[in-house]
């Protein structure tokens, strides 16, 4: 198999697998949600790079995987970084499979039509208006819009964006698969025939869960700071998915591409 | 286990393991020894890092690798890679050609090098009131780095050549003792495999470097370093790998996929064989 690049958030990027390194150079986090890039060390990131599900993905399929070395991010990011590829150092026959993880969805770009004009937005309406005169807020008052018709629309524009990206790159002969991290968007792709025979169900323990965050729930120990299992009484304060959480949302893509591939 | 750092040249780097793949854009050098960074492409280099050595045995023992960035090299470089890796925190621009990395010692458990060529590194002399590099081989003494100066300093010096070849071997082999014991001293342990013999003798003759030479077990016998086992097994090399290829093999003499498997297994075996004293 040719290479699979892994679009996503923190989650993809690896971020708190390093904890399970027990270098002496690990700082621990103050606070979950704080990312310092500074206390993080080369070591550490290699280590990472080790247990993520993408190369956990790619060395199952003896071959390479591409990641964004940025950590955090949005789809919009996402699809940047891949466009961006194929205009500098790769050819669309590098790869043969796209892993797209779904983040927060609400941290992408809105876009609106107020007065004839077209604008982008990550201004949130469930946000206190910083910006009161922002023509976002003109349009959501003049339409009378609330709060679930822009996360409808919300989500809806944000998936339309998806299908069109990801049947752009399988026109070029790149597959793709989807997983997620929130709940949110599932009606919206499963709505979606082409993106839902794309999504990708985590399996555990014999039980299915359309979400990250629904496995998290379940079992404590697929989140770091849950980890009792692995970390004992002190587990580090941080929400990310844990080294068997990696483990699980691998062996469920493993085993979607393996019957995408009949192998 | 902590990480694993490798130093080593082309045969290290894993240079014409992307023929292996199914990619596209493969191409293949003019002649086996030459190599083109414009022909070898990205993804051909993450191939390549995907069937290498050093990510082999980093699989097994469950850890990360690294290795410097370009291809090629000697021990000049090995060594200085080390430096910048270890020692150049407050300079993170130094030496971004071998690494943009920096590590400290407690996070490494294993310092793994690949001996390349010994006369592709800097023989030092002083000459002229100043101390100057010299590049020259044995076999072909009369082309070379500053050979003009260089043989000016043997005749000064009442040496010949040969004997010039001696004392290179005698400072290598100082210079690899030295860093060794100085990475030992920081907690890292040190390992050594070779690809040429300029070293053995000194090597299997000092009892600190002996315990940590590593040679190369294969099908009941023991070769003591990479080139000796391309002499006797020709699959062993990209070229020589008709049982992969077909009749027509890439022409690059670097080794293949199943040598790297070989040096990760012996790696391994002397890892492990440590681990259980």
């Amino acid at each position: 198999m040719n290479g699979i690049v892994f679009l996503g958030c923190s989650f993809t990027w690896g971020q708190g697998l390093y904890f399970y390194s027990g270098l002496d150079t690990l700082k621990l986090p103050d606070n979950e949600y704080m990312f310092n890039q500074n206390e993080v060390t080369h070591a550490h990131i290699m280590y990472k790079n080790k247990f993520r599900f993408a190369r956990l993905v790619a060395d199952e399929f003896k071959t390479f995987e591409l990641c964004k070395n940025i950590n955090g991010g949005c789809e919009d990011h996402s699809f940047k970084f891949l466009d961006k590829l194929f205009i500098t150092n790769y050819c669309y026959d590098d790869f043969d499979y796209i892993v797209l993880q779904i983040s927060h969805i609400f941290r992408n770009d809105f876009e609106f039509e107020y007065n004839g004009k077209i604008y982008n937005t990550n201004l949130d309406p469930r946000h206190e208006r910083n910006e009161p005169d922002n023509s976002f807020y003109k349009w959501y008052d003049s339409n009378n819009i609330t709060e679930d018709i822009w996360k409808d629309m919300f989500i809806k524009q944000q998936v339309e964006k998806i299908h069109k990206k990801i049947e752009f790159y399988e026109r070029k002969g790149i597959k793709s698969k989807i997983i997620t991290w929130q709940e949110d968007v599932i009606p919206y792709i499963k709505n979606d025939l082409f993106l839902n025979e794309k999504f990708v169900i985590l399996e555990y323990n014999n039980k299915f869960y359309e979400s990250i965050s629904l496995l998290q729930k379940e079992y404590q120990n697929m989140t770091i700071k849950y980890d009792y299992d692995f970390f004992g009484d002190n587990p580090p304060l941080d929400h990310h998915p844990s080294k068997l959480c990696h483990e699980v949302i691998a062996n469920s893509l493993i085993k979607s591409i393996k019957e995408t591939e009949k192998i | 286990m902590k990480g694993l750092v490798f130093g080593g040249c082309s045969f290290t780097w894993g240079q014409g393991l992307y023929f292996y793949s199914d990619l596209p854009r493969l191409k293949e050098p003019d002649q086996p020894y030459a190599y083109k960074g414009e022909l070898v492409q990205e993804s051909h280099i993450l191939y390549k890092e995907t069937i290498r050595y050093p990510r082999l045995v980093a699989n097994h023992f469950n850890t990360f690798e690294t290795f410097k960035l370009g291809n090629g090299g000697s021990e000049d470089e090995t060594f200085e890679f080390l430096d910048v890796l270890f020692h150049k925190k407050d300079n993170p621009t130094y030496g971004s050609n071998l690494t943009a990395e920096r590590m400290d010692y407690s996070e490494v458990e294993y310092i793994i090098v690949q001996l390349s060529q010994l006369w592709r590194n800097k023989y030092y002399f002083e000459y002229n009131g100043y101390r100057q590099p010299s590049m020259l081989w044995p076999n072909n003494h009369d082309i070379g780095h500053n050979q003009e100066n260089l043989f000016n300093w043997l005749i000064e010096n009442n040496l010949t050549f040969d004997e010039w070849v001696v004392l290179h071997k005698e400072v290598q082999y100082l210079r690899l003792k030295k860093e060794f014991e100085f990475y030992e001293s920081k907690g890292i342990k040190c390992r050594v495999l070779a690809w040429e013999d300029d070293l053995l003798n000194h090597i299997f003759n000092d009892e600190f470097l002996k315990e940590r030479f590593i040679p190369l077990d294969y099908n009941g016998n023991t070769f003591n370093t990479i080139g000796e086992l391309h002499n006797t097994h020709k699959d062993m090399t990209i070229e020589g790998d008709y049982k992969y290829f077909g009749k027509k093999t890439p022409s690059d003499h670097h080794p293949s996929k199943k040598c790297h498997e070989l040096i990760a297994e012996n790696i391994i075996n002397k890892i492990n064989k440590e681990l259980l004293k």
